[in-house]
């Protein structure tokens, strides 16, 4: 030691406690401005919805189709439909209030919706005396299977039932009435039947529906909220004043023609085939081309894409697509470009099927790929000649004879490139939902047969072999199946564009650059919209950072036009300026997400198997604390099983419209008889998420007061998505994402009973009288 | 030499068994104690339970998981082993990722020895004084400050405010020798791209390296000092040698715990590159990690551990040939 | 002046430690000469300042230590004269290890483990001018250790510390403090770590030089033994003072400070049964509150009325011989 030591002890001292006192500063300053985790996967980030009211329908129609019926009592579910009158549906009616007499048995449930009453019950039931105000009657009759019926318990979550094990077969009747049925308006008011019984038993809990949130710089013109195609950026615009900021890849920057989003993630493939997200999905809806698509944020009215008129048979089993012409295909890897035909479009199809990948699902549980053909366009019109293809579209609700005809009704006549025709195992009224969702976009298929090292110059066998897609089974020699097939490697790299931009480069974790594509069949539309040959985005990139306070600083500096931010931190960026000039960012509601948020109840066991248990915890759920807690504001109430912007959405006539309310909720257990001491109530959710550990947190707080013990605990998401797939859980909080837009999409999995009918019947009577007799019957 | 040789010889064949040792009870934590992934890798509650079954069978998830290993660790290493969850082969990802953390750790690593041992002898030299207690309190903050507090306030600086860095894309140049741009850009002079390299890299590392600048600074600091105390000390003086070659010798005594603790800090590094990554936006091994473990894709992540097993055992066998080259000492 | 031809000489030298506990008062106004060509030892118990002393000659003492006041001047030619407490740093550098050079006890503890005994013996005569790189040294090594009876030195060159023997390291110290053809070898109990038959191969070899090379050597040492065979002069240093010098003969035959006698009692003289060891009574006292007058009176048997109370001045009583002691002061006698 020497003798200076005592200098250095101070010196030390000093330096220690300014640095300390730095320190404490530094953490308090931090503390001020915390950040919570984005949302996980399994909700969306920022996408909006449209405005869409709550009973939107499509058209009040005058007449509806008559289609013949075709009766079949075998023990698997049968579904017949016979419509022999039409009378004038009434567009609006007021309720006073809207009648809902729930099932009891030897009973039909009778459901006023906003066009009609839906009657529902067993064959020989009995209707109950009610007034139909001169609204037609739908009647639904069903007899159950009881053989073909498994327990529930025995049935998959998701899959075969739904996640609660919950079981009603006035429910499922409707449900798979209304899966089968193609009428519209019919549909409709099925499904707001579902929607009311979905809220009377409330098998799941329904916590809320998202409410989109756009966050953007003020430069940016004309976004709109489509919740599952996402934006066309081609429709977007900027200030031309926008400030160009450089990003610091390669000499890119962020100007008035590039778009730039700064977001989290990564596409999960670039094969259509694979991808089952939605920022694959946003990437497929730009470079790519679907068979129908929806205009902007609309979700009702389909309008054509790469199909320029579509027609089906009589009961909805087969489809025709007539192709437009002169789409092209642009390669960007090779610079080389490929025209679109009829046989490209069954060969995408049939390839999404045949890979099995995720999404696969959606064109094999309903589509008979290998049944299906394409076929020349006179071949079509001899088709069309006999009379048995109809077609809805517009105001055209009827026959078409010819071709020339049907490109009439759609209004088209440009060049078309053959017409595909699919086989449907059953009538689906959702088919061209599912048709416009962006995996669906067409691949050329010489691209692959140029490229993909086992199929290179295999090409002219392969269309031989299938008689030029007639027979598309003779594919499965060529294209294999799973994760390694040479093709789906092949696109997962290197995607190809019909689309308004292409992808030009990316940096897997990295960026994503798109561009816009020179070879884009509808570029005329550009030169309507800003007239030239060209969008005003002439390239888009995607900036991906999975850190939300790096993307905040990217977009506060201008690197990005918008971004992914969470929801508590929006209110912190809300209004930043941008140096220098009057530009500021927006935070905008911007419709309401059809993303949804549920508590699962076991149905199977006490004391979720009776329903007033079930009510009594609904109202015991403090919604607008959990909206305002953990959502920040952007979640708002849900009543039943269909989100807003759906078809069957309709609040008007939901028997309980579910607030906090404890008083009341402690009355309900007491009227249901169960003494709550004696059950234990344990919440699960997915580890990592924080927004859904706090909604338990805020359940267990208020449903312990109605005497049950409850307990929360987290798993990880495989683990609890194991444990769930049976009913041997107590509740569990989840979401549901829609895959495509209708209302099947969510009534199918989430209420779905698994119910397996020997008698399914349905139509439309003016009459009670009528009504009662096709019941009993 | 030849006895170095042997030793090398040796200690390459006992990365085999490591290696193994190491994925397999990576892999045994990751695949067997959660659930069966099947489910969540063919979309989770939407999963259709034809794909189910297609991935179960496809990566034998039904099979033993000393089968399912060797399934893995054969696909994995003739390069066809697939990830579900990413849907490119494990390699690839590997290859991708791998340049942007070797470039991350390079330029840490750097820092670490740049800044961290001249900290060190500083304040071995100016011991006592206002000097060294500052270094030393710096020091001491390097190994407290969690990194990603660090990492945002220097964003808050150094991007927000004042435009220097990036926060996007890593810069690469179109000609390929190692795959790694630092390195490329030096062997081909190109020292355009080596700025933007650097330019990019610098904060990132920076923040990564500082815990270790801290550790090194005040381990130099002791081993400079222990080594200064040392009896031939005395003697150097007493033959009149100058004073450089007094520390001359006295750094070399010191190096050999220095050399052993950097190569420590190169596996720390490693290690602390995932938040570094995430927040900088790099992609890289680190962030690839996180991110697979996250969406249970537990096959791109033990194959991201055996390429981080076998970097930290190679830096590890440097060290120790290092050793043997510094300290004659040491015998093998 | 002892010395016509003196090479050191050191007029009341004073070093003092400053430690935690106090000041060491370690070296208390030390006077000597030494000659040209001449062996000088320096006896006494360990801890009594016989190594502080021979480092102070450089100036080679370090914090905590410091040398309080005192002259001492080096002759490295007869007629020149360098004051050692003017020198500057780097002035003393180059007399350290090149005029002046050291031997030290534990010939481990002078080596870098990790350098090889070449480089030693190289960068020694490098960085003092003699050979224009280390590398040249290197080659020059071989030559170094075989003048000083390393076998087999060319080896050796190569060879590291931990690779060779305590005798081969003293040898190769001594080959490296060599090197530079010093004028003065201070040689600090440079046996005490070895074994008696290395002892006595390194002491032949010391003889050897002294009497070829004409070297002088300032030998520290408390093996009464070793200083009959090599000493010229003898210095009996006890608790930081000088008590007695005389020639070595002279010194053996008539010891006169109470110490002394101590110490050549100590020594055992027949080996045989039933011969008891004479010790001194009592222990080395403490230096930071040494006791008052002479150093030596708490364990004097002789002590009496002025030893506790000024300290005896070194006078010389015979030819050449000097001692500090009240018993002999009064009788007269030259300083």
């Amino acid at each position: 030691m020497s003798s200076s030591r005592s200098r250095g002890l101070s010196a030390a001292a000093w330096a220690s406690i300014i640095i300390i006192i730095i320190i404490v500063v530094g953490v308090a300053a931090w503390a001020a401005t915390r950040h919570h985790a984005a949302r996980t996967t399994t909700s969306p980030t920022t996408t909006t919805s449209s405005t869409s009211s709550a009973t939107s329908t499509t058209t009040s129609t005058s007449t509806s189709t008559t289609t013949t019926s075709s009766t079949s009592t075998t023990t698997s579910t049968t579904t017949t439909k016979t419509t022999t009158t039409t009378s004038t549906w009434f567009a609006h009616y007021v309720y006073s209030p809207p009648l809902f007499i729930p099932p009891k048995n030897g009973y039909a449930a009778v459901i006023e919706t906003s066009k009609a009453f839906v009657v529902v019950g067993p064959v020989g039931s009995k209707i109950p005396n009610f007034n139909n105000k001169g609204k037609p009657i739908i009647v639904v009759k069903f007899k159950v299977n009881k053989t073909a019926t498994k327990p529930p318990q025995n049935l998959t979550a998701f899959n075969t039932i739904n996640p609660a094990f919950f079981r009603s077969y006035y429910a499922d009747a409707l449900i798979l009435a209304g899966r089968y049925e193609v009428n519209p308006v019919i549909r409709s008011q099925i499904y707001q039947a579902v929607y009311a019984l979905s809220n009377y038993y409330e098998p799941l809990l329904w916590l809320g529906q998202y409410i989109a949130v756009y966050n953007y710089w003020s430069w940016v013109h004309g976004r709109y909220y489509q919740p599952t195609l996402g934006e066309r950026f081609d429709l977007i615009t900027e200030d031309p004043n926008a400030p160009k900021v450089p990003l610091g890849i390669g000499s890119y920057e962020n100007n008035a023609t590039t778009y730039v989003d700064i977001t989290f993630g990564w596409p999960q493939s670039f094969d259509p085939a694979k991808d089952y997200e939605t920022f694959g999905w946003l990437i497929f809806h730009n470079i790519g081309d679907t068979l129908v698509t929806y205009w902007k944020s609309s979700t009702t009215k389909l309008i054509p894409d790469l199909a320029v008129a579509w027609a089906h048979n009589k009961n909805g089993t087969i489809w025709y697509f007539v192709i437009r012409g002169n789409v092209k295909a642009y390669d960007p890897w090779h610079n080389k470009v490929y025209t679109i035909n009829a046989t490209d479009v069954l060969f995408t199809l049939w390839r999404i099927a045949r890979l099995n990948l995720d999404p696969s699902w959606m064109i094999t549980t309903f589509i008979n790929v290998n049944a299906s053909t394409v076929m020349t366009e006179s071949e079509f019109n001899k088709i069309l000649s006999t009379g048995t293809v109809y077609v809805d579209y517009g105001n055209y609700h009827g026959k078409v004879t010819s071709l020339s005809q049907l490109l009439k009704i759609f209004n088209y006549s440009g060049p078309t490139a053959g017409v595909v025709e699919l086989k449907l195992y059953k009538p689906y009224g959702a088919i061209l939902d599912i048709l416009a969702d962006p995996f669906t976009m067409v691949i050329p298929m010489k691209y692959l047969f140029d490229n993909v090292p086992q199929l290179k110059g295999k090409y002219a066998q392969a269309l031989k072999d299938s008689d030029y897609g007639r027979n598309p089974a003779a594919w499965a020699k060529y294209i294999g199946t799973g994760e390694q097939e040479p093709t789906h490697q092949y696109l997962h790299k290197y995607p190809i564009a019909t689309g308004p931009y292409y992808i030009k480069e990316y940096k897997e974790n990295s960026y994503i650059v798109l561009h816009y594509n020179p070879y884009y069949w509808n570029a005329t539309l550009w030169q309507k919209l800003y007239g030239q040959k060209a969008p005003e985005h002439k390239l888009v990139i995607f900036l991906l950072n999975n850190d939300p306070v790096t993307r905040i600083e990217i977009l506060k500096r201008g690197q990005a036009d918008y971004g992914a931010i969470p929801l508590d931190r929006l209110k912190d960026i809300e209004g930043y300026q941008y140096p220098g000039t009057n530009f500021k960012i927006i935070v905008k509601k911007i419709g309401l997400d059809p993303t949804i948020l549920y508590v699962v109840f076991d149905t199977v066991k006490p004391p979720f198997n009776n329903p007033l248990v079930r009510e009594a915890l609904a109202y015991a759920t403090p919604y607008k604390q959990i909206y305002q807690i953990v959502y920040a504001g952007y979640m708002t109430y849900l009543y039943g099983v269909l989100p807003a912007g759906f078809i069957g959405y309709n609040n008007q006539i939901v028997p309980f419209k579910y607030t906090f309310n404890l008083t009341k909720a402690m009355e309900l257990i007491k009227k249901s008889g169960i003494d709550p001491s004696k059950y234990t109530i344990e919440i699960w959710y997915n580890t990592g998420n924080s927004e859904r550990m706090k909604i338990a947190t805020l359940l267990q707080s208020t449903w312990k007061r109605l005497g049950f013990t409850v307990t929360v605990k987290s798993l990880s998401w495989p683990t609890l998505l194991e444990e769930t797939l049976k009913p041997t859980f107590s509740t569990w909080i989840v979401g549901w994402a829609p895959d495509y837009i209708d209302p099947d999409d969510y009534a199918g999995p989430l209420f779905y009973g698994g119910t397996k009918f020997s008698v399914l019947q349905w139509n439309v009577f003016s009459s009670i009288s009528d009504a009662q007799q096709f019941l009993s019957s | 030499m030849a006895e170095l040789r042997r030793f090398i010889i040796r200690r390459l064949i006992t990365f085999v068994p490591t290696l193994i040792g190491v994925t397999f009870i990576v892999y045994l934590i990751a695949a067997v104690v959660p659930a069966n992934p099947a489910r969540l890798w063919a979309g989770g509650q939407k999963a259709n339970q034809q794909v189910v079954e297609m991935l179960i069978k496809e990566y034998h998830l039904n099979q033993p998981f000393y089968i399912q290993y060797y399934y893995f660790m054969k696909g994995f290493l003739e390069n066809t082993m697939v990830s579900p969850v990413t849907g490119y082969k494990v390699w690839h990802e590997i290859k991708v990722y791998m340049p942007v953390t070797v470039q991350l750790t390079l330029i840490s690593f750097v820092f670490i020895v740049l800044i961290g041992i001249p900290l060190g002898i500083i304040s071995a030299l100016k011991k006592d004084t206002w000097i060294d207690a500052t270094i030393r309190v710096i020091a001491l903050l390097g190994v407290s400050v969690p990194i990603f507090w660090l990492a945002y306030l220097l964003i808050f600086l150094f991007f927000t405010k004042l435009g220097w860095i990036t926060l996007s894309g890593t810069p690469t140049p179109p000609y390929s020798i190692t795959g790694i741009p630092l390195i490329d850009s030096i062997l081909k002079l190109d020292w355009r791209t080596f700025a933007e390299v650097i330019k990019r890299y610098w904060l990132p590392a920076l923040v990564l390296a500082y815990p270790g600048i801290g550790v090194i600074a005040r381990l130099v600091r002791n081993t400079f000092l222990d080594a200064l105390g040392s009896d031939f000390v005395d003697y150097i003086d007493a033959r009149g040698l100058p004073r450089n070659q007094m520390y001359r010798h006295v750094l070399k005594n010191a190096m050999v715990p220095i050399v052993t603790v950097l190569g420590l800090q190169f596996g720390g590094l490693l290690a602390g590159a995932p938040i570094t990554e995430t927040i900088f936006g790099l992609p890289g091994i680190g962030r690839f990690m996180l991110t697979s473990i996250y969406s249970s894709d537990y096959l791109s992540m033990v194959g991201g551990v055996f390429v981080i097993a076998l970097i930290y055992m190679t830096v590890n066998l440097i060290v120790d040939i290092l050793y043997a080259v510094i300290d004659p000492r040491v015998r093998y | 002046m002892r010395c016509k031809d003196p090479i050191i000489v050191v007029k009341d030298l004073y070093v003092n430690f400053y430690t935690y506990a106090g000041v060491v008062k370690a070296i208390n106004g030390v006077s000597f000469e030494i000659c040209r060509g001449e062996t000088y030892c320096l006896v006494g118990e360990t801890g009594c300042g016989k190594s502080v002393t021979s480092r102070a000659l450089t100036r080679l003492i370090k914090s905590p230590g410091r040398i309080e006041k005192g002259e001492i001047y080096f002759y490295p030619e007869p007629g020149k004269k360098i004051d050692i407490m003017k020198l500057s740093d780097e002035e003393i550098r180059k007399i350290r290890g090149y005029d002046i050079a050291y031997i030290f006890q534990d010939p481990s503890a002078s080596l870098d483990p990790l350098y090889t005994i070449g480089y030693h013996v190289a960068e020694t005569m490098a960085f003092h001018g003699v050979v224009q790189s280390i590398k040249e040294g290197i080659k020059k090594a071989a030559q170094v250790l075989r003048l000083a009876k390393m076998p087999d030195p060319e080896s050796r060159v190569r060879a590291f510390p931990h690779e060779l023997s305590g005798g081969m390291k003293q040898r190769a110290v001594i080959g490296m403090s060599l090197a530079n053809r010093p004028k003065l070898l201070i040689a600090d109990e440079p046996t005490t770590a070895l074994d008696v038959t290395i002892q006595a191969q390194i002491m032949n070899f010391l003889k050897e030089l002294k009497e070829k090379e004409n070297l002088t050597l300032l030998l520290i040492t408390h093996n009464m033994g070793l200083v009959a065979e090599m000493c010229d002069t003898v210095a009996v240093m006890y608790a930081g003072e000088i008590v007695e010098e005389a020639p070595v003969e002279e010194l053996f035959k008539n010891p006169l400070h109470p110490y002394t006698r101590g110490l050549m009692r100590a020594v055992p003289k027949h080996v045989g049964k039933n011969v008891t060891l004479e010790s001194i009574p009592g222990t080395v006292p403490n230096l930071i509150f040494p006791p008052p007058g002479c150093r030596f009176h708490p364990r004097c048997p002789y002590r009496f009325d002025p030893c506790d109370k000024k300290r005896p001045p070194l006078i010389e009583i015979e030819k050449n011989h000097k001692v500090a002691c009240w018993l002999y002061a009064k009788e007269g006698g030259k300083r």
